[in-house]
């Protein structure tokens, strides 16, 4: 092999500079680059990186406060500690692990998993490893401060809910707002500026007011490092300054609700299911809404897995279930008040009119009991009201007819929603869209015309079914309450009313809400006595079905009524003592006192069986809870 | 040592000024960004490195004084010592960041694979200077076998440590030199497809994940904002907002609030580029192309064909690295940890480029003296 001429390069230099030309080139393509990012696109950067710097902080606006009608809080605010970790700052992410598994006491499948989700994120993500932290771990974080520099803790005001479970239905909860409520959201309260992980209400009171309750997020512009931390001392003049806009409070709600109204029926429901309202007559507002069972709304606000939740909704005793709204029953003998009421006054009857009652009532080949086989006899409204005698409200039903029976339900309310809570968005006398409380259920009446549309049954059977609130009758207790209300004051209906109040964070009034009357019945002289002597009966004489809801020194009225679970010819006695749920649901419905009504009451005990056992007593709390306190407050 | 005394009297007539000047004036520039990067919270960084430049002013002037012709037989040397401090690291070094790539001298943290990018350009040099007569259709596949061995062995331990960038660094300068030194256009065919099909193969066999993420969140920065594609963004958003002026001397605000990750190491373009705009980065850009042409210049003037190798070998080296780091500040290039020659942080970078920046000097000088 030759060696070459180590002093020749006439081969190399066209080469170098092609090479050179080449490396120019490149420069070049930087050169481009360079006019297309800082010229072309330059604004836009310029942007992006006053986005980085200033960081815009979001203060959040403390919900409104709720509060009963007598100005006791029920729905406050207190802060959550949540704690993030951002990978990116930790100096040994293990290492701090080590020192936060000291204060939190992680078992180990927990440890591994908060970990794993660390080092799963992007390095400059928070990812919360403590959600709700007490104070004392709280402290312990602040002192190892300086271990834990990646470590950071999120203040946000949560609801505090007072009383546990005894408003849950009425008040609701707060929860993390999702993807879809988010959207929805945003279109209907643009200034409101949604964001994901807000809390919203989702159900109750909380979600019906919601546009009220939620303040408005204040902000505060600073100029922040890459850690998001705010600059004190930038040593830039220019990066020196901030701005604040501050956070405005949500109104402060004023219920109609009783607490201590509310407690008592809450806790003489104690283990049952079922639920009780009660509304003042004179007014229309609900002074108490109990439905058990319910959940502790604090649960929501703290910590729930998707898994813990299905558990709870799939509970067989639908503790979501707003029992005095979002489910109707047959209203059962309760309807008999309707009943009397329209036969004396369609005149079909009278106070004095006697019907024989003996215990069966015969049409064609069907044969209807009482539930007293041996029959009451022959006997007046007022007795047939005090005994329930089924027989002879049949023989009323066939009287007056099915539709007389429609309108006369309707009238009392019956058959539609109350619209409760509605009282907020009535401007000027309208409406302005109609929202459903808590999926209230509007009840149904049956009519001749229903009877042709679904063809099974005959209007005569179901004029029969019908005159004791059973068949195809459906009734929620907030109407069977306000139809209690339409006795007391004289034919007078008011919307029942829920919102009494709302005022801003000074305690400023910012809105009231009177009574709407609804509809205004004129009553013949003589018919309410009569319905009233027949109620007062019920509760407060001998052979009445309701003695358990008296109240010593105050005249109730009331009347009981079974709500069938199942046709009672389907069931044997044994059937129903092995399986509670298909017993009977036990009704009440009250009114007190009776001379001068202030209140009137609604009770459902499923699967209670008997109204004046099961339910009465229920009523009778109440009452006596409302009414005691009121003439010790008047005296 | 008669001949040169028509060509100049000292040492300082024959001194390529116009070329030593032209590197002063960059690591002025880059000492002046390092100042803005540093000066808020961590002005030792910009004191340490003004002793790395002073300590590689006088080894770039030194080596100009030396004759070239020396490495020819320092090349092979060089190269072993190099190899062994790239083992000796693999075994006693010094982990951050999740490779092992120093090695604790005690006083000073030396970083064997920059050494390694200088043995190669010298060991090359002498292997296609020394060795036998170019064919005359150029260097072909066979002809080329040492030359593969010289690169890859190194090569394949840098890329253990693991150091993607620097490996590839390597290969850029090889390649550059291979190149100058003909090859056949078969042959250059040959690898180009022989790259082509082992790079998706060596994506998905040898790359680590985090390599993996780097190169996909190139091609994606928005993948992953908060996570591999942030340093890309902001480093962007950082050259971006520059504009055409930039936002003045110390007033960066991207690398100031730290935005911009390692803002006095591998992404110290970016600061330049948010305070001087357009403007400085253009005269940069300009001062690097004429590094290029002056470098270019001495190599087909040299007086050997060493000379010229090793000219080109050492300015390649200095422009590669200005290539891929800019293009990777600027969303051209994955986000690969590639110094910028004279500007970014660092004594072994600065003591490389001052080695090239000698070599440079020394073959400059020389043209003139026989």
């Amino acid at each position: 092999m030759r060696l070459g001429d180590p002093y020749n390069l006439s081969d190399l230099r066209p080469r170098a500079i092609f090479l050179g030309s080449f490396f120019i080139f490149m420069l070049f393509l930087l050169f481009s680059r360079m006019w297309y990012l800082q010229i072309w696109k330059g604004e836009q950067y310029r942007q992006f990186a006053d986005q980085n710097r200033f960081k815009i902080k979001r203060i959040a606006a403390p919900r409104g406060q709720i509060y009963d009608r007598n100005g006791n809080l029920i729905a406050d605010n207190r802060p959550r500690f949540d704690v993030n970790f951002t990978r990116a700052y930790a100096a040994n992410v293990t290492g701090e692990f080590e020192q936060l598994q000291k204060i939190f006491n992680w078992n180990a499948e927990d440890y591994q998993k908060k970990l794993d989700q660390v080092k799963k994120a992007g390095p400059y993500q928070p990812v919360q490893i403590a959600r709700d932290v007490p104070w004392d771990q709280l402290a312990q974080i602040e002192a190892h401060s300086l271990d834990l520099g990646s470590v950071d803790i999120d203040v946000l005001a949560v609801r505090d809910y007072l009383y546990g479970d005894s408003f849950f239905h009425v008040i609701g909860y707060t929860g993390e707002i999702n993807d879809r409520e988010l959207k929805i959201l945003k279109e209907k309260y643009p200034k409101r500026e949604y964001r994901l992980g807000d809390s919203i209400g989702v159900i109750g009171v909380e979600n019906l007011y919601e546009g009220v309750l939620r303040g408005r997020d204040g902000e505060e512009f600073i100029v922040v490092d890459v850690k998001g931390r705010p600059v004190k001392k930038s040593g830039l003049k220019l990066f020196d300054q901030s701005t604040r806009k501050n956070a405005e409070a949500g109104f402060e709600v004023y219920l109609t609700l009783d607490l201590e109204l509310q407690l008592a029926a809450y806790r003489a429901l104690e283990g049952k299911r079922g639920a009780a309202v009660a509304i003042d007559p004179k007014t229309g507002e609900v002074l108490a809404m109990v439905s058990r069972p319910g959940l502790d709304p604090n649960l929501f606000t703290t910590e729930i897995s998707p898994g813990e939740l299905k558990t709870i909704q799939d509970r067989p005793d639908k503790p979501f279930l707003d029992r005095t709204l979002a489910e109707h029953y047959p209203p059962g003998s309760t309807f008999k008040i309707v009943m009397a009421t329209a036969a004396l006054e369609s005149q079909v009857i009278t106070p004095e009119t006697i019907i024989n009652c003996p215990g069966t009532y015969r049409l064609g080949r069907r044969v209807w009991h009482d539930h007293n086989h041996a029959g009451f006899g022959p006997i007046n409204v007022v007795k047939a009201i005090q005994k329930s005698s089924n027989v002879f409200f049949f023989n009323i039903g066939m009287m007056l007819g099915l539709d007389t029976m429609y309108e006369w339900a309707s009238r009392f309310g019956l058959g539609r929603r109350t619209n409760l809570g509605n009282e907020l968005f009535i401007d000027h006398g309208r409406i302005q869209s109609l929202k459903r409380f808590n999926h209230e259920q509007s009840g149904f009446i049956p009519n001749s015309a229903w009877v042709d549309a679904v063809g099974n049954t005959t209007v005569a059977a179901e004029t029969i079914n019908a005159g004791i609130g059973q068949g195809a009758f459906l009734a929620s207790i907030t109407q069977l309450a306000r139809m209690m209300t339409l006795i007391g004051n004289e034919g007078k209906v008011f919307q029942p009313q829920l919102l009494k109040e709302i005022r801003d964070q000074t305690g400023k009034r910012v809105k009231s809400f009177h009574a709407v009357l609804e509809n205004q019945i004129q009553f013949h002289p003589g018919t309410l006595e009569t319905v009233k002597k027949g109620i007062s009966a019920v509760v407060n004489e001998a052979g009445g079905t309701a003695w358990r809801a008296r109240v010593q020194g105050i005249e109730v009225g009331g009347k009981t009524g079974t709500s069938q679970v199942v046709s009672l010819t389907k069931v044997t006695k044994e059937d129903l003592a092995k399986n509670e749920s298909l017993r009977d649901h036990a009704l009440f419905v009250g009114l007190a006192p009776l001379d001068n009504p202030q209140i009137a009451v609604a009770v459902i005990v499923e699967n209670g069986e008997s109204g004046g056992h099961a339910a009465a007593p229920v009523a009778k709390v109440m009452i006596e809870n409302y009414l005691k306190r009121e003439s010790r407050r008047g005296s | 040592m008669e001949r040169n005394k028509s060509a100049g009297d000292k040492f300082s007539d024959n001194f390529d000024w116009s070329f030593f000047g032209v590197v002063i004036l960059l690591c002025l520039l880059g000492l002046m960004t390092l100042y803005s990067s540093t000066y808020l919270n961590q002005v030792e960084i910009f004191y340490k490195q003004l002793i790395f430049f002073a300590a590689g002013i006088f080894i770039a002037v030194v080596i100009s004084a030396i004759d070239y012709r020396i490495f020819e037989r320092l090349a092979w040397p060089f190269y072993w010592i190099s190899l062994i401090l790239l083992l000796a690291v693999a075994l006693f070094g010094k982990r951050a960041l999740g490779s092992q790539r120093w090695l604790d001298l005690g006083f000073i943290h030396l970083q064997p694979s920059e050494l390694v990018k200088f043995a190669v350009v010298l060991v090359l040099a002498r292997f296609y200077s020394h060795t036998k007569v170019t064919p005359a259709d150029g260097y072909g596949l066979k002809d080329l076998v040492p030359v593969f061995v010289i690169v890859l062995v190194p090569m394949g331990l840098i890329f253990a440590q693991p150091d993607l960038g620097t490996a590839l660094m390597v290969s850029f300068v090889a390649a550059a030199i291979i190149f100058f030194c003909q090859l056949r256009w078969s042959t250059l065919i040959g690898i180009l497809v022989f790259i082509s099909v082992s790079t998706p193969l060596a994506y998905n066999f040898v790359l680590k994940e985090y390599q993996k993420d780097r190169v996909r969140t190139f091609l994606d920065p928005q993948r992953d904002p908060l996570g591999e594609g942030y340093h890309s963004i902001q480093s962007m958003i950082a050259v971006g907002s520059g504009q055409v002026f930039g936002k003045g001397f110390l007033k960066g605000t991207q690398s100031k609030l730290e935005f911009l990750p390692k803002h006095h190491t591998d992404f110290i373009f970016s600061a330049f580029a948010e305070e001087w705009g357009f403007f400085g980065a253009a005269v940069v850009l300009g001062i690097f192309g004429l590094l290029v042409l002056m470098g270019v210049d001495i190599a087909r003037k040299a007086k050997d064909r060493f000379g010229a190798v090793l000219a080109i070998g050492a300015i390649a080296l200095i422009i590669w690295h200005v290539i891929v780091n800019i293009g990777m500040e600027i969303g051209l290039l994955p986000v690969v940890g590639v110094a910028l020659p004279f500007f970014s942080y660092g004594g072994s970078s600065m003591i490389t480029n001052m080695l090239a920046v000698g070599i440079l000097l020394s073959v400059s000088y020389r043209r003139h003296i026989f």
